[in-house]
């Protein structure tokens, strides 16, 4: 009611009052047309953390190592698409009814993440073909995600001028680099912490940033 | 100026037109250019989903809008005819200059001296430019 009062409001306006109105204004249209990056790396961290997690559960007593197993890409599939609707909506959400060169930016970053897994999958695939030991194979399609994932936070924080993203897209280059050092089967750990933990800190922080 | 026949302290506080832009200076106004200037220069914004964000009826926002268009500070294109239509509205440079001299002139305000015993809300408002000290 009292918002709807001051939009009606015609006479003018007194100096805090006018601050004021700016700094909701400014702090709502940010809310509405802006991607929330805490939101996309609370999302990120979770997918990561679930993920990998299960990938490494079904790996861990294997002697020998034979890869994943049904189940757990079963999860994995389940938590991805969940992953990637929401991601989906995160995205789509601030560019509704929004014309112009951040709306083909947006576009251009979003088709960036399939197209990069894409390419390092089949490049895993054809390592297999090869006759490539079946370590090698799933190591190279584990690194993918946070490889290719850390590529397009890098391009996002030069786009966008964001320092959090470019030390999230740091972060996850570095864990997945240094992650593979650790073997076919603790690698998944690490991802699942290292690349799941660090999108959840990089969340927390972001946010409380924004709140302070 | 002051302006009104309050207390010295609320005469003090209120400002006009010739301190501040007339045109931004309304509530609806100054939420379309500020809602309008979270844009990237090179986009716009469909009247439908300016409509949303601001919360006000479409004929009061086409009389705001314009009265900022005979301004030059927004420019609206429309596509398409029809229910499959689009408008969209967009913050020109004059727009986005007005916006950060009225910013200036409302930091300038809030820093006077008639606003001094309001100091401790001042700090509230990091979005304007200028020291807070």
């Amino acid at each position: 009611m009292k918002d709807r009062k001051v939009l009606d409001h015609t006479a003018p306006m007194d100096v805090q009052e006018a601050a004021l109105i700016d700094r909701d204004s400014r702090k709502r249209a940010l809310n509405e047309l802006r991607v929330s990056t805490p939101l996309l790396f609370l999302v990120h961290g979770l997918v990561f953390f679930l993920a990998y997690g299960a990938l490494w559960l079904s790996v861990r007593d294997q002697h020998p190592y034979r890869g994943p197993t049904g189940p757990a890409w079963g999860a994995v599939v389940v938590v991805v698409f969940i992953g990637v609707m929401t991601r989906i909506a995160i995205i789509s959400r601030p560019i509704e009814g929004v014309r112009g060169r951040s709306v083909v930016q947006a576009a251009i970053l979003g088709m960036a993440l399939p197209l990069g897994l894409t390419a390092l999958w089949v490049e895993a695939a054809a390592l297999d073909h090869s006759g490539a030991s079946r370590p090698l194979v799933f190591m190279l399609a584990f690194a993918a995600p946070p490889l290719v994932l850390g590529l397009v936070f890098l391009a996002m924080s030069a786009v966008q001028a964001d320092w959090s993203v470019l030390a999230v897209g740091v972060w996850l280059l570095a864990v997945a680099a240094g992650g593979a050092w650790a073997g076919p089967e603790t690698v998944l750990a690490v991802y699942a912490l290292g690349c799941g933990g660090g999108c959840l800190l990089a969340a927390a922080v972001r946010r409380w940033l924004l709140r302070s | 100026m002051p302006a009104g026949g309050g207390g010295p302290a609320l005469a003090a506080a209120v400002v006009t037109a010739d301190e501040l832009d007339s045109v931004i200076h309304a509530p609806a106004r100054l939420r379309i250019v500020v809602t309008l200037a979270t844009l990237s220069d090179d986009d716009d914004l469909s009247f439908t989903r300016l409509q949303d964000i601001i919360g006000l009826t479409p004929g009061n926002l086409i009389t705001h809008l314009r009265k900022l268009e005979d301004a030059g500070y927004v420019a609206t294109h429309k596509a398409g005819n029809g229910t499959s239509g689009r408008t969209g509205v967009k913050l020109t440079h004059t727009g986005r200059a007005a916006l950060d001299r009225y910013r200036a002139v409302l930091r300038e305000l809030l820093d006077s001296p008639a606003n001094r015993s309001t100091r401790a809300s001042r700090l509230e408002y990091p979005h304007l430019p200028g020291k807070t000290s």
